[in-house]
């Protein structure tokens, strides 16, 4: 172009007028802007103007009326119509008088200019007849109207369209693995001849291909969308991959060189036939379908049919005697078959017989290669006429396009902070490395690249490296975005093309996820969804269920998933389920009774018929996969025999061994043979073998004299060991209480009066050493320290919070439920004993749930001090507990002597969980609970296939968050057993599968793009 | 009682030690494991709440940095390793800078480059003196044999010298001492104190000040002891110094046991030793309080400590007949000594000697005032 391309703006807002010319300047076009209509419609008219762009809604004049007059004297000339309001009468108006494109303000640069760009370059106007809609205006001529089949010659193809041009492109079958580098073709007006280079492409191997072209003419339009559908281009979507539009010099002679492409399509499934069907019409092949065998055989004789497709999936079984039938009748028939493939059915074909054998799901791209391959053979011969193509690479303007994936025009920036980088932390170096080897990617930047974040500086940068895409990857990438977009937008980049890779909400978090991390990113590039790339591949389902654990957690998801049908496996690892619920006294706050509202849930579960119980258990190893874990299962002797057992008790009473009681957390003795407590379920006595003087040295054997039932004790029993299959695990193994004697400057185990929150729960409770009375520990004859029902009650009683918790000498996190059963401990006291001084030292007070909040209010008008402000130590004074303490709301120091002191010891996790964790691949957190596979919106999977979590395990919580999460881990067990299927571990997709699926998903996303359009 | 905030205040106490302070959320620990508490002296978790609120007023006006005697027990038991005991370090720096009205101990506190100028600039004084007004540099030695000093240095004009410096540092530290006053006590308008009530207290202000009593309460009393050791040479050496300069500064060679000899070397023991237990401990960091050091720390110490060598090698070469080597021993210590004292006395670490005592001597008098008040109503 030698001349300088001018533009006319008519706009009666001065604002727009400026903007546009400044946008176009940008471009070398010349513009001239004019607001005044009548003005504008005389320089018009005088100048020979290449475009203009018209603003409808103007004060003097209406755009429409303009354009009407100007119609008339100047009906070629192209029109884009800005406006602001666009209303179907306007429109409607305006494509009666034919414009070129319509632009809504506000308009980005990029809006205005590639419609501009577009129409100055390479379109004619289009008429006002053969206008058809609204969206003809915007986009290409549609081609519906047009015939569907194409004609093929050799890889191009030609499609008639509904004015007088062709469409013309072509296929690129076999392209194995390869992707587009880059297409040459010829430039709009260039002229082009039959058998001459259409379009020449450059391969990432560096081998080049070339397109030839099926008709003589001149070339009206070119596909500028080519840029953005190479991908379609790899998978041969026609409609995508036009390369031009022709008018043809003599087109009859053309059409006897090409063929259409004739099949059969035998299917009897109608979503088969909607789906296969559709793929093929879009292939261009003209194809007939049928579901009976005898009208398929009947076409192929009339019509000469020469290739057939027969959907064996809608036949099961049936299709291998088809095919041996149409082999038998015509012997030069192709037949393709899309079936499955397991052994047992392919195995019933003869495969000399066929042409090709399709395993779905099928792609286009696959369809296409066979079909190509099918109907190839069937070539035109001879003609080999060279001619004079006026498209010569060296000169003629050409378009060169770049596949957008391998084009170095993306850059990352790493967003984090160096201060909070620490051993822990993901890999950031390796990312950076990782990142760099991509071949997209162009530049990266790390958060100290840019120490001031400022739009103008980011878009230098921007504009410096040529980037044309930006991935923010980090923590909460969202938090820079707004100035990058406006970073993209003042570099004359579309805003759109800023993209965020967000570790932390992809659960990418530590350093052993730094791979994760890595897919997140290539996910990003590709824009699209990480989940989706991520799944994992799904095994079929063994519908048992081991549940480990049987506290409240594990009694719930058990009865949860029995209560459906299938068969649940209940470990637990003491004598009886139940679990630290069962130890106490009262729940807050409601100040139900714990056993009252567990011990129904407890013989429910010990009934259930689909719950096989089995206590004195431990999971010892693990095998298999998710879906089909294969258990070994510790069973150790409980020495007593479960069926004849009545729980009679007498061969307690005759016990000689006293041991103090776990269950009671020590403040009372059991025996050597014993039941856990009363209401235990199963409500059988076992045996202590560390304990037992007959397991140990041989000697007594009391019990089994005394016991009335025959063979009932039997001290030689021995530990078992069981292997179960099961399908999903789930795993309640709650917690253990803090060791309040780690904190020696309490006094625990020194001072018999200070006391943890359990062993208090156990004496205030009914079946405690005390029957429920609030009693000091006193001496006992033999000079024990024991909870006498008769020694004296403690007049006042002090209870410290955040023992072992929110400490970072100990544990950092906060145990979340002490501060409340601490208040209820206070209220115990109150309600025992209403003379006592019960006085609470806490940090903050926790009172976090539904009715916690005026349950606190409630223990304050009952008269229990509560002091902000932690004693940090106890001493005994004078016989009596020295609490010294900072009252931080009254301004002074607390120096009162208590006597008895009540410690609120934290949750750690319990001492089995590391080994559980290495046994069944369930990684833990850096605090030691189990890690849940996102903390805020999946907490109850985790990254193992087939295993859940529920309860304390995952994180301390109180009973109706754990009663609620049970049953969310049942229900996703429940799930699996309804699909028969289970996610496999997120762990086995190694890095290159994760980035195989992305790449596969971005051609699958590309067909589905298509498919909507 | 209207008070502006100001949420940069922590900023400002970077520069005088570590800023893990901002880690505290209040449980009140520190203060019940610290064995100086009382039930209307509390710390150090308050102060941290003024710095925390930025209450710049509220935290000059506190004593309690100046009860505390870093015993690093609030710092283990702490729960979010916020390190207070630091913080009351790192606010006795503070409260040194905001008690100078003359800025000049933010300046060296702040900036090393300042305090070493400042140490050379002083020093560099002395030696121009010298320089300019020594006497004879005679190699005769007495008749017992030893470098007649007052020659070369005259005590007479040498006491004046260190009049005029005790009198010049006294007038910064009273005035600061004053600054303090107004900061703790004086600000607080309806706080009326009866004149009598100073003199009661005044005798608990000498007391502390002789005793460091308070101390022992914490850790025990083999610290306690070893600082007041070390206190008792420096005094010693102060008042001979100060008051008695041509007895102490004699040319005559006594023999060990007088008292000229005695309280010599027992004085420069006790500086020796004392200095070289406190050194050993910042480098050791064996203790909680030894752990974090600041320069200002460094140099009080490094300079007492090469007062007191100079000092005694200056005594050996002078009974042991080398006049030139006493000569320049001798200028060295006066040079090392000069800037130690101008500087560190009024303006840095050394004013602890009056700050301490004056901060209880102050609470004692508002905690009285208090009392006497609630018992009129």
């Amino acid at each position: 172009m030698e001349r300088q391309p001018s533009i006319l703006v008519i706009d009666d807002e001065p604002v727009v007028c400026e903007s546009c010319q400044r946008i176009l300047s940008k471009e070398d076009f010349k513009v001239d802007t004019n607001t005044n209509p009548k003005e504008a419609y005389n320089q018009a008219l005088l100048h020979n103007y290449d475009l203009v762009l018209l603003d409808l809604m103007m004060d003097e004049m209406d755009g429409i009326e303009l354009l009407t007059a100007l119609r008339e004297e100047k009906p070629n000339l192209p029109v884009i119509i800005i406006t602001g309001y666009p209303t179907k009468k306007s429109k409607q108006e305006a494509t009666d008088l034919g414009v070129s494109d319509y632009i809504i303000k506000p308009f980005m640069p990029g809006e205005l200019l590639d419609p501009v760009t577009h129409i100055i370059e390479h379109t004619e106007v289009v008429g006002k007849k053969e206008l058809i809609g609204f969206r003809e205006i915007i986009g290409l001529p549609k081609w519906e109207r047009s015939e569907k089949h194409f004609m093929f010659y050799k890889e191009g193809w030609l499609q008639k369209g509904w004015d007088d041009s062709y469409r013309v492109g072509g296929q690129l079958p076999d392209l194995d693995g390869e992707s587009i580098l880059s297409i040459t073709i010829p430039d709009v007006n260039s002229v082009i001849y039959r058998d001459a280079p259409l379009a020449e492409i450059t391969l990432s191997n560096n081998t080049k291909r070339s397109i030839p072209s099926p008709v003589s003419g001149r070339i009206v339009e070119v596909n500028n969308e080519l840029e953005n559908d190479l991908p379609f281009i790899e998978n041969n979507m026609y409609s995508k991959f036009w390369i031009g539009r022709v008018l043809p010099k003599d087109i009859e002679e053309d059409i006897k060189y090409s063929t259409t492409r004739n099949l059969l399509f035998f299917t009897g499934n109608t979503e088969n036939k909607n789906h296969y069907y559709r793929q093929l019409i879009d292939l261009g092949y003209i194809v007939q379908q049928t579901s009976s065998i005898e009208e398929l055989m009947n076409r192929i004789k009339e019509d000469q049919l020469r290739t057939v497709v027969l959907d064996a999936g809608s036949f099961p079984g049936e299709v291998p005697g088809y095919v041996k039938r149409l082999h038998k009748t015509f012997r030069d028939l192709k037949i393709i078959v899309f079936d499955r493939n397991d052994n047992d059915v392919a195995k019933k074909y003869r495969k000399n017989w066929l042409f090709s054998y399709c395993v779905p799901p099928l792609h286009a791209k696959e369809i296409s290669g066979v079909l190509n391959k099918a109907f190839s053979n069937a070539g035109i011969e001879g003609i080999e006429t060279k001619y004079e193509t006026a498209f010569q690479p060296e000169v003629i303007d050409k378009i060169h396009i770049t596949n957008r994936y391998n084009k170095r025009e993306t850059a990352v920036y790493f967003l984090y902070d160096d201060e909070d980088e620490h051993a822990e932390s993901i890999d950031m170096a390796e990312l950076s490395s990782y990142a760099d080897e991509i071949p997209g990617i162009g530049t990266i930047w790390h958060s100290h690249d840019f120490p001031v974040m400022d739009a103008n500086v980011v878009a230098e940068q921007i504009r410096e490296t040529h980037t044309k895409r930006i991935i923010i990857a980090g923590d909460s990438p969202g938090k820079v975005k707004d100035m990058f977009v406006r970073a993209m937008i003042i570099s004359g980049n579309d805003p759109k093309d800023v993209l965020l890779a967000g570790f932390r909400d992809h659960g990418a978090i530590y350093q052993s996820d730094t791979e994760r991390a890595k897919a997140i990113l290539f996910c990003a590039l590709y824009g699209l969804f990480y989940d989706e790339a991520i799944k994992p591949g799904e095994n079929p389902v063994n519908a048992d269920t081991l549940i480990i654990g049987g506290g409240i957690a594990g009694i719930q998801a058990s009865l949860e998933i029995a209560n459906s049908g299938n068969r649940v496996f209940l470990l637990e690892k003491s004598g009886t389920i139940g679990g630290h619920m069962a130890t106490f006294d009262k729940t807050f706050p409601t100040l139900d009774c714990a056993a009252c509202i567990l011990t129904p849930k407890m013989v429910e579960v010990g009934q259930h018929p689909n719950i096989e119980l089995m206590t004195m258990s431990e999971v010892v190893g693990v095998s298999g996969g998710p879906g089909n874990y294969k258990v070994t299962i510790l069973r150790k002797a409980r020495y007593v025999n479960l069926n004849k057992c009545t729980g009679c008790g007498i061969c307690a009473t005759k016990c000689p061994t006293n041991v103090p009681s776990e269950f009671d957390s020590g403040t009372t003795l059991r025996k050597a043979i014993y039941m856990p407590f009363p209401q235990a379920v199963p409500n059988k006595y076992m045996v202590d073998p560390a304990h037992c003087r007959y397991i140990q040295e041989g000697k007594c054997g009391v019990c089994v004299k005394a016991c009335p039932v025959e063979d009932c004790i039997n001290l030689d029993a021995k530990d078992e060991t069981v292997e179960i299959t099961v399908g999903n695990i789930i795993l309640a193994t709650g917690f253990k209480p803090f060791d309040a004697s780690r904190i020696e400057d309490y006094g625990y185990g020194e001072y018999p009066n200070v006391v943890t929150s359990l062993e208090f729960e156990r004496l205030v409770n009914a079946s405690g050493p005390t029957g429920g009375r609030i009693k000091l520990r006193t001496r006992d004859k033999r000079g024990n320290w024991i909870f006498d029902p008769a020694s004296d009650e403690p007049e006042s009683i002090a209870i410290i919070h955040c023992v072992g918790s929110r400490d970072r000498n100990y544990n950092a996190f906060c145990s979340r439920v002490c501060c409340m059963y601490s208040l209820k401990l206070a209220h115990l006291v109150k309600e025992k004993l209403p003379d006592a001084t019960v006085s609470e030292y806490y940090i903050d007070m926790r009172a976090f749930g539904k009715g916690y909040e005026e349950f606190y209010n409630r223990i304050k008008r009952e008269g229990v001090h509560i002091v902000r402000g932690r004693p940090a130590k106890i001493e005994a004074v004078d016989g009596q507990l020295l609490v010294r303490s900072e009252d931080i709301l009254n301004d002074t120091l607390i120096e009162d002597k208590v006597d008895m002191v009540v410690l609120a010891v934290g949750l750690e996790p319990g001492g089995d969980t590391d080994k559980l964790s290495k046994m069944l691949g369930v990684p833990t957190t850096e605090d030691g609970w189990f890690m849940e596979a996102n903390n805020i919106f999946d907490p109850v999977n985790t990254r193992a296939g087939g295993i859940t979590l529920a309860g304390v395990c995952q994180g301390p919580k109180d009973i109706p968050s754990t009663v609620a999460q049970a049953s969310a881990a049942a229900s996703r067990v429940l799930q699996n057993i309804v699909k028969q299927k289970v996610h496999k571990n997120v762990s086995d997709l190694s890095l290159k599968k994760i980035e195989e699926n992305i790449q596969q998903l971005s051609n699958i996303k590309m067909v589905c793009y298509e498919r909507v359009n | 009682m209207n008070e502006l905030i100001e949420p940069d205040l922590f900023k400002s106490m970077r520069e005088f030690g570590a800023d893990e302070w901002q880690e505290c959320y209040h449980c009140g620990n520190c203060t019940a494991i610290c064995p100086l508490t009382e039930k209307n002296i509390l710390f150090p978790r308050k102060p941290i709440k003024y710095m925390q609120m930025g209450l710049r007023k509220e935290l000059e006006a506190c004593v309690e940095p100046w009860l505390c005697y870093y015993c690093g027990e609030c710092t283990e038991k702490c729960p979010r390793n916020a390190n207070p005991g630091e913080l009351m370090m790192t606010l006795r720096r503070y409260l040194t800078t905001a008690y100078d009205w003359t800025g000049y101990a933010r300046k060296i506190y702040t900036s090393e480059k300042w305090e070493f100028i400042s140490i050379g600039i002083l020093a560099t004084f002395v030696l121009v003196l010298f320089l300019l007004f020594h006497g004879p540099m005679t190699t005769i030695l007495t008749s017992e044999g030893g470098v007649q000093l007052n020659v070369f240095a005259p005590s007479g004009i040498v006491h004046i010298g260190d009049m005029l410096m005790a009198a010049t540092v006294s007038f910064f530290l009273i005035s600061n001492i004053f600054n303090m006053y107004w900061k703790i006590v004086g600000r607080n308008r309806d706080l009326r104190i009866p004149p009598g009530l100073y003199i009661k207290e005044f005798k608990s202000l000498i007391f502390n000040f002789a005793s460091q009593w308070k101390f022992n309460k914490c850790d025990g009393k083999s610290y306690w002891f070893l600082h007041w050791f070390l206190m008792s040479g420096y005094v010693i050496l102060f008042i001979l110094i100060v008051g008695f300069l041509g007895w102490f500064q004699t040319d005559e060679i006594h023999p060990w046991w007088h008292p000229q000899r005695l309280i010599g070397y027992y004085a420069t023991a006790a500086l020796l030793i004392g200095v070289g237990y406190f050194f050993y401990g910042r480098i050791k960091k064996s203790r909680e309080r030894l752990k974090h050091s600041h320069i200002s720390d460094w140099t009080f110490l490094v300079m007492l400590f090469l007062t007191a060598l100079t000092g005694i090698l200056v005594h050996f070469f002078r009974i042991g007949g080398l006049p030139m080597l006493t000569y320049y021993m001798y200028v060295a210590h006066l040079m090392i000594l000069f800037p130690m004292i101008m500087i560190e006395v009024p303006f840095s670490k050394w004013s602890h000697l009056a700050y301490r005592p004056a901060a209880i001597y102050f609470s004692n008098i508002k905690e009285a005032a208090l009392k006497q008040k609630q018992n009129h109503k």
